[in-house]
């Protein structure tokens, strides 16, 4: 077992808590919008439950697992105790007392915002104390794991980090980057409006700042899974990672990709110039890169897998693979849905084109699918991975995990392809109520009927997974695996190890060429703001 | 292992080759809607006071709802306020250029016409601008789609798009929905 | 070209800020120069100023058309925030004690719940409003219109500060009227397919609408019903962008009624 499995399981299943109350209400809220009447439905708690929905998922669920599992790859793959335990406890609960404040704000009806609480919309000033804890949380945790990495290449001078460690790092790294943004928001625009110490706010800056942030937030929920894709699932397939270098490079490119590409989330937005978002979406075309080539790499050390057990032919492997770990069955669920969230995303960051899909229900579904289906399948698997080398037993029912994997992806596909479909002719986003009578909205309802269905398929999803972890901790002692000691965590082994380019062990030149990028991004569209000094609107608080 | 570590590096090329050439696919279709089509994101960056709007200038009560200006263009003029749009039903004539300029005094607002390209965020502290033309003849949904506040599920207007000949604007160039 | 797998560092990085500068170039290039000149052309902008605009260095023209209102000129800003802020209650109440007594009470309640309104324990920001609005004419009362004359800016939001300050009104006896489920409905959750958001989206502590929204709760019926006509009618026309006459016109008066009982009881989750 890990030293630090207290501290990694802590964090885990608080990601995880936070997960099944935002699963609940999630479907509560596809109920609401449904043809059917739901209990419980106002308008105010529709949009509590909106709020603490987006919150718990993105911001609670991710940054703790992201958190618990960084530790566990910071000690199993460099094979050395983490830094600074205590302080790793400590930016811990700080994070709860941060969630205790978002969750307490936003259930009593203060901080009714969602979870991209755009301005001039305020929530109380404890909302946002509560979201910085979270964020000062997670920063402990990027420190931590750049000491760690830079102690290891310190005591194994040239060799090349651990891939698992390195993309970790990498995503601490991306991390620290990407919370420049909403960083910048809150303490110097949300905070002062929310304590009563500004009366006015400079919208556009903030929607500009926040877009600094909404973008790269997604790559740092994505990398844990596709450091399962390289360096877990290949492994217990039985094959090689094909190539090392590809994967760091992959990573490496959503660092310097993932950041500098925001602005395409303000495309219909009038506030900033046409060259800032022009610029932001060719930078972005780029960022499809990496997937393209995870997809290659990830496909290629399964093919080997699949020939090593024996597959024959120009596709014979895929059916050698063996289906039955739930990490390769997950992977291969991922990439189906990947597919489909990729298309998605690409009609988004169309430029002009966006405008047909602008807050429509085709960017929830995009982000339900790539995120909630690709990304978080890939959680699950991770923890059926690591939870036996966390609690030192065998899994209980491995069959049960089967089946909670595959009813996720069939709940995720019928919750979201309708949403794409109805985005397509325009159902708008964030309302909790339609009107089914209208001759335009009518033929919404079976389509919005099937998306409840798929909401319900998913809480039991989410039920049997919370079941399958809890039943580690519940289960016999006799199912302890004292006698023969659990197996030490592997990681898949490339190929042909070589020796990796400098370049790729650390981080120097990625953090100049992100901090080229960025200026180039970001510079002038925040600048704009303080050259033209646009009109501020009034803080409009909903707290009283 | 059958694969050595130059095929390796040659099939990578390979595909990152084509990769590349899927990239420049996507941004050759992307610069070619908007430099063939003219599909471009509204991005007039034209500003306002978002406390004085209902007092005077362009968007003062009487000027909204459509027009046909004085110089000919047809402009559509829409303040999204929390929870409703002012006015909430404008009218406008089929296949005629109509420009719509819309503002909003208090929070963000997005607006959108359901079956249409057009949308666009309303910002307080900007004039949203969208250009369009109307092809088919009937009544549009006009919601608003940002979170807007409590309200924001209920705040729909509509949009009547009417045969040219049926478009008859006053003395002053206004045109009002008739009651339904 | 070098086919060996691991190339030297040198090369590598070299590669690298290479391939990236080009990339960046490449969206410089078209983002700052293709773009906008094509674009610019459709706008009717020459090269020049369409290369500026792409860069945000300069903005369009403020729209040249004028238009007045004959409705409420409250300016919703940060200097008439700063004014409610320095509201004085202790003044106000000195003011209210000289004028406003004998119609709204000593407590703010009401000698009339037909026609004058319980104001204790409103927005200060509502009370402010609507005296303004009574001063300027956007709002119409013979009554109140010569009162508002005589205040100025600082003493309407002294009274703000007075009468927002005072607690809720006393809920001895309220008048108890049966509310259907449908109206129930209206206030909490609305009905998309009339346009209509729930009267809790603004008229309740914490609500987080409209900036002047009243508070509705412990108001009486009789005073909101007869509101809400005025706004059906266009009698009354000081909302802002006319929200409560486009609400209004769609209540049927049955509607109207149970929705101004709702609000006379004290009864309310926060």
């Amino acid at each position: 077992m890990p030293r630090l499995n207290r501290l990694i399981l802590a964090h885990l299943w608080t990601a995880f808590a936070a997960f099944g109350g935002a699963l609940i209400l999630g479907l509560w809220q596809m109920w609401v919008r449904s043809p059917f009447a739901a209990p419980l439905s106002s308008s105010e708690n529709y949009f509590i439950s909106v709020t603490a929905h987006g919150s718990a998922m993105g911001y609670v669920l991710t940054t703790f697992f992201i958190m618990g599992f960084g530790y566990f790859v910071a000690e199993t793959a460099l094979k050395r105790p983490v830094p600074f335990p205590r302080l790793a406890w400590a930016g811990f609960y700080a994070g709860i007392v941060g969630v205790a404040l978002v969750v307490g704000t936003v259930v009593s009806g203060r901080a009714t915002v969602l979870f991209t609480f755009y301005p001039p919309l305020t929530a109380s000033p404890w909302f946002y104390v509560g979201l910085v804890l979270v964020v000062v949380s997670s920063w402990v945790w990027c420190a931590l794991m750049l000491i760690g990495m830079g102690q290891w290449k310190r005591e194994n001078p040239g060799k090349s980090v651990p891939l698992a460690m390195f993309a970790t790092t990498a995503n601490a790294v991306l991390w620290l980057w990407t919370t420049v943004g909403v960083a910048a928001e809150i303490l110097f625009v949300m905070l002062p409006a929310a304590f009563g110490l500004t009366e006015a706010v400079d919208v556009g800056l903030t929607r500009t700042l926040f877009s600094w942030t909404l973008h790269a937030i997604v790559y740092f929920w994505l990398i844990p899974a596709y450091i399962a894709f390289y360096t877990m699932a290949p492994q217990k397939a039985g094959g090689r990672l094909y190539s090392d270098m590809m994967a760091r490079i992959s990573f490496v490119a959503f660092l310097i990709y993932g950041l500098p590409v925001g602005l395409h989330h303000l495309f219909m937005d009038p506030h900033p110039a046409t060259g800032f978002k022009a610029v932001q979406m060719v930078l972005t075309v780029l960022v499809a890169v990496p997937t393209l080539l995870t997809v290659f790499t990830v496909c290629a050390s399964m093919e080997i897998a699949g020939r090593l057990r024996g597959g024959k032919g120009l596709l014979g492997w895929v059916g050698a693979l063996p289906w039955k770990e739930p990490l390769v069955l997950a992977t291969g669920l991922s990439f189906f849905m990947l597919w489909f969230g990729g298309f998605g995303g690409l009609i988004n960051m169309s430029y002009g084109m966006n405008a047909m899909v602008h807050n429509t229900s085709w960017v929830t579904a995009h982000f339900h699918m790539i995120f909630g289906g690709s990304v978080v399948i890939m959680y699950f698997a991770i923890a059926y991975e690591i939870w036996p080398k966390l609690t030192g037993r065998a899994a209980p029912c491995v069959a049960h995990q089967r089946v909670q994997l595959w009813s996720w992806a069939i709940g995720m596909m019928i919750l979201s392809l309708p949403w794409h479909l109805l985005g397509m002719f325009g159902q708008w986003r964030r309302v909790a109520q339609f009107d089914y009578s209208d001759p335009t909205i009518s033929w919404w309802a079976p389509w919005m009927t099937a998306s409840l269905i798929g909401g319900a398929i998913l809480v039991a999803s989410g039920a049997l997974f919370i079941w399958n972890l809890a039943r580690f901790h519940i289960a016999d002692r006799a199912q302890r695996l004292d006698a023969a000691p659990m197996e030490p965590m592997q990681y898949a082994v490339a190929l042909h190890p070589g020796s990796t380019p400098a370049a790729l062990n650390g981080f120097r030149l990625w953090n100049i060429l992100v901090l080229v990028l960025m200026t180039a991004a970001y510079a002038l569209p925040i600048a704009h703001s303080f050259i033209v000094n646009p009109p501020h609107a009034l803080v409009h608080r909903v707290n009283g | 292992m059958a694969i050595d570590e130059i095929s390796v590096a040659k099939s990578e090329r390979r595909w990152a080759t084509a990769m590349a050439g899927v990239s420049a696919v996507m941004l050759g279709a992307i610069l070619y809607a908007t430099l063939g089509l003219h599909l471009n994101p509204p991005s007039n960056v034209e500003l306002i006071d978002p406390a004085t709007i209902h007092v005077s200038g362009e968007f003062a009560e009487e000027n909204l709802g459509t027009r046909l200006e004085p110089t000919g263009g047809i402009v559509t003029r829409l303040v999204t306020t929390q929870f409703s749009f002012s006015p909430a039903c404008v009218v406008v004539p089929q296949d005629t250029p109509v420009t719509i300029r819309v503002v909003s005094p208090d929070v963000i607002h997005g607006i959108m016409v359901v079956g249409t390209n057009v949308n666009t965020m309303v910002i307080p502290g900007y004039v949203s601008r969208v250009r369009t033309r109307f092809t088919e003849v009937g009544e549009m949904l006009m919601p608003c789609h940002e979170f807007c506040g409590l309200g924001h599920s209920q705040m729909i207007a509509k949009v009547r798009v009417v045969p040219v000949s049926e478009f008859k604007p006053d003395a002053d160039g206004r045109a009002h929905c008739a009651a339904p | 070209m070098d086919n060996k797998p691991n190339p030297p560092r040198d090369t590598f990085s070299g590669k690298v800020v290479g391939t990236i500068g080009a990339s960046a170039l490449l969206a410089g290039l078209l983002a700052f120069i293709v773009i906008p000149t094509v674009t610019g052309r459709e706008d009717g902008l020459d090269v020049f100023t369409a290369l500026c605009r792409a860069i945000g260095l300069t903005v369009e023209a403020p729209s040249p058309v004028n238009g007045h209102t004959a409705g409420s000129t409250v300016a919703l800003d940060p200097a008439t925030s700063a004014l409610l802020a320095g509201g004085d209650p202790e003044k106000g109440a000195v003011i209210a004690g000289d004028v406003c007594v004998s119609c709204h009470l000593t407590n703010g309640d009401t000698s009339d719940p037909n026609t004058i309104p319980t104001i204790t324990g409103q927005s200060a920001r509502a009370i402010y409003k609507q005296l303004r609005d009574l001063k300027t004419g956007a709002r119409e009362s013979e009554v109140m219109k010569p009162i508002a004359d005589g205040l100025d800016e600082k003493q309407m939001s002294d009274l703000a500060a007075y009468f927002g300050g005072l607690s809720p009104r006393n809920f001895d006896n309220p008048e108890v009227i049966a509310i259907s489920e449908r109206t129930r409905a209206l206030i909490e959750k609305g009905d998309a397919s009339r346009a209509l958001p729930a009267c809790a989206a603004c008229h309740e502590a914490r609500a987080g609408g409209p900036w002047e929204a009243p508070n509705l709760t412990g108001q009486y019926p009789s005073y909101i019903d007869a509101q809400l006509k005025a706004y059906a009618e266009g009698k009354r026309r000081n909302d802002l962008y006319a929200r409560m006459r486009i609400i209004a016109k769609k209540l049927t008066p049955q509607e109207m009624r149970e929705l101004s009982a709702y609000y006379n009881a004290p009864a309310y989750p926060f």
